[in-house]
């Protein structure tokens, strides 16, 4: 969905290029209201195939390591279900875009400690039988680089929208984390949010004497990370949105937007360079060689002249 | 609304076919109205096809596979919401051009004259299931000289050149006959320039019923003021000479062509096919892009401009050298 928003906002660039004879802007189509019909189109779509994805999940409960109980398929209080979650950590980095498409869309910020998170992602093959990063290196930067995009947008939109949540405090006092959360989210406190902590958490199967210490990783990027995450363990989310922040975020929105709407037009003409720069290096090296035959010609001549 | 359904209706065709002047046609008509070009929705739909590989990539792992989503029930989602919006909006549009409709109820369908859309009818027909296609046909010689005077209407050119007019003609056309071919003559209708101008009446009554709307004379009233909006002089003559004549001459031939053999009865699965290849192509070169992209840049970057040129002459100089040293050595 993080693409999806971009390419709408294209669309829109598009649709509204020429005011009164492009479609969207001739007929009043505001920019955030197409995003909102297309965010509300998907919504729909996943509420009503939202038991689909729960009779699968009931089929497929044991290999998905998943209890039986988790996935009850209405709510025991009022009907069905009516909000989802999705837990896609790349969307990190597309909290601006998402919230064009689901204006009221709220957002939870996990937040772990780097080395325990480099650690599971070290190990995460044991789970999923896949590499989840190459080596030590990359685990600090996907963490520096999801976290610093989620502390973006805990500055810009403040504690309204997005939700800053400890793991340890998960772990270790779960009942009163979870009774903030679900205050946050506007439901009301249940218990049953607390039965998969039970099983679930540190999923990857780190071993206990296992210790991540790869000696060909930067010093610079793994106290970049610590200074962050001590930072973060010491300082709470800023209590209120900035307009400053959120107009960077949009601007990377923006960048964005004219980096992929300009990228086909920017590679054909990569291609061209290309094919000219090739054909250049081509022609010198015939030049090159008819220079030399013509050389050695001469060479032979002399040779039998003198 | 008299007719709420999700089944707008796109004019394509060259540019200079008279796209605009169907749509306007249409637009009179008690249940249709007029939007202005779109230009978007083609590669949205190539867009929406890329958001499908990368929400069902990993089955039951991923959002819409796992429930059971599939992919033209994700294009029909987004075709409806588009379709809502534009019926949602229509009287917006009617204020700034003052045309409100007269009839009893609402107008319940819209008509898009983009002739880019030429291009794009295999992804719009995913967006918009029961869409109709209109394709209209226009001598290929009239078509080059509208287009090459356009500047006079639009301040702006619209082609450099005549070559390039004729391959404009020949892309836009062959992709409408393509699609004629392929989704048959119940969803796409050719209507040729010269009937509309020459015998409007039956050429829109016979449109119409294509349509499946009622006939109504008010449809035939931009007829009288619009047709060859280009203002092409009477002396105007095309003939440049650096035109490639082969170009010319496949365009002329297709045209005579096209006159002469109406549009196919029915459909062919297999044109359908190619067309379906064709578009999930351009998905899968969109959704590689940013990869190629990044590729390509590096390979520039090797063979940098400036550099290689130098590279290279040093080292013939350095080779011819060498053997000349050799020979001097010889002689000495």
């Amino acid at each position: 969905m993080g693409n999806f928003a971009v390419n709408v906002a294209i669309a829109y660039q598009i649709g509204a290029a020429r005011g009164d004879h492009s479609i969207l802007s001739a007929m009043d189509i505001r920019n955030d209201e197409l995003f909102a019909a297309f965010g509300q189109s998907i919504n729909d779509l996943i509420l009503r195939h939202r038991r689909h994805l729960e009779r699968k999940r009931e089929d497929r409960s044991a290999a998905l390591k998943i209890e039986a109980r988790w996935l009850e398929a209405t709510s025991t209080a009022a009907g069905p279900k009516g909000r989802w979650v999705d837990g896609t950590p790349e969307y990190s980095f597309y909290i601006c875009g998402l919230r064009k498409l689901f204006p009221d869309a709220l957002f939870v910020h996990i937040f772990r400690d780097v080395r325990a998170v480099v650690r599971s992602m070290l190990n995460f093959h044991r789970v999923a039988g896949a590499q989840l990063v190459a080596n030590e290196q990359e685990a600090y930067h996907y963490w520096l680089r999801t976290v610093n995009a989620c502390i973006e947008a805990e500055r810009a939109y403040g504690p309204s929208v997005v939700y800053r949540i400890r793991y340890t405090d998960l772990v270790n006092n779960p009942e009163p984390a979870l009774r903030s959360l679900l205050g946050f989210l506007g439901e009301p406190y249940t218990a049953k949010c607390l039965e998969p902590l039970e099983q679930r958490i540190n999923s990857s199967n780190v071993p206990a004497e296992f210790k991540a210490a790869g000696a060909a990783t930067d010093p610079a990027v793994v106290e970049n990370a610590m200074q962050l995450c001590a930072e973060m363990e010491q300082t709470p989310q800023p209590a209120q949105a900035s307009c400053g922040a959120a107009d960077e975020m949009e601007a990377v929105f923006r960048e964005r937007v004219n980096y992929v709407a300009t990228m086909d037009k920017a590679y054909q003409e990569a291609r061209r360079i290309i094919a000219t720069l090739s054909g250049s290096a081509l022609l010198s090296y015939l030049v090159t060689g008819t220079v030399l035959a013509i050389a050695d010609c001469c060479v032979a001549v002399l040779s039998q002249l003198s | 609304m008299r007719d709420g359904i999700n089944k707008p209706i796109f004019v394509v065709g060259s540019p200079r076919s008279g796209t605009s002047i169907v749509t306007w046609c249409l637009g009179q008509h008690p249940n249709l109205f007029p939007v202005e070009e779109s230009n978007w929705m083609g590669d949205f739909a190539v867009n929406v096809a890329i958001a499908y590989q990368v929400g069902a990539a990993r089955g039951n792992r991923s959002v819409l596979s796992a429930m059971e989503i599939r992919e033209d029930e994700l294009f029909a989602a987004f075709g409806q919401c588009i379709n809502d919006l534009i019926l949602r909006h229509r009287k917006d549009r009617e204020r700034k051009h003052q045309a409100g409709s007269t009839a009893s109820e609402p107008k319940g369908r819209w008509v898009d004259g983009t002739p880019a859309y030429s291009l794009h009818i295999c992804g719009l027909r995913k967006l918009f299931p029961s869409a109709l296609f209109i394709h209209i046909l226009r001598d290929v010689r009239a078509v080059v000289r509208s287009m090459l005077n356009f500047h006079r209407v639009a301040g702006t050119q619209l082609v450099p050149n005549e070559e390039k007019a004729y391959k404009w003609w020949l892309r836009s056309v062959r992709a409408c006959v393509k699609a004629e071919q392929a989704y048959g003559p119940s969803v796409i209708y050719r209507i040729r320039y010269a009937d509309l101008a020459d015998n409007p009446e039956p050429a829109m009554r016979s449109l119409l019923d294509f349509l499946g709307e009622s006939y109504t004379a008010k449809c035939l009233e931009p007829l009288a003021k619009r047709i060859n909006s280009s203002n092409v002089p009477p002396g105007f003559k095309s003939d440049d000479p650096s035109t490639d004549p082969a170009v010319v001459k496949k365009a002329a031939q297709l045209c005579t062509e096209l006159e002469n053999i109406p549009q196919p009865a029915q459909a062919s699965c297999a044109v359908a096919s190619e067309m379906q290849a064709a578009f999930e192509a351009r998905v899968k070169h969109m959704a590689t892009i940013d990869t190629a992209y990044k590729k390509a840049q590096r390979i520039i970057n090797t063979l940098n401009p400036a550099a290689l040129p130098l590279v290279v002459m040093t080292h013939a100089a350095l080779a011819i050298a060498d053997r000349y040293s050799a020979f001097l050595s010889q002689l000495s």
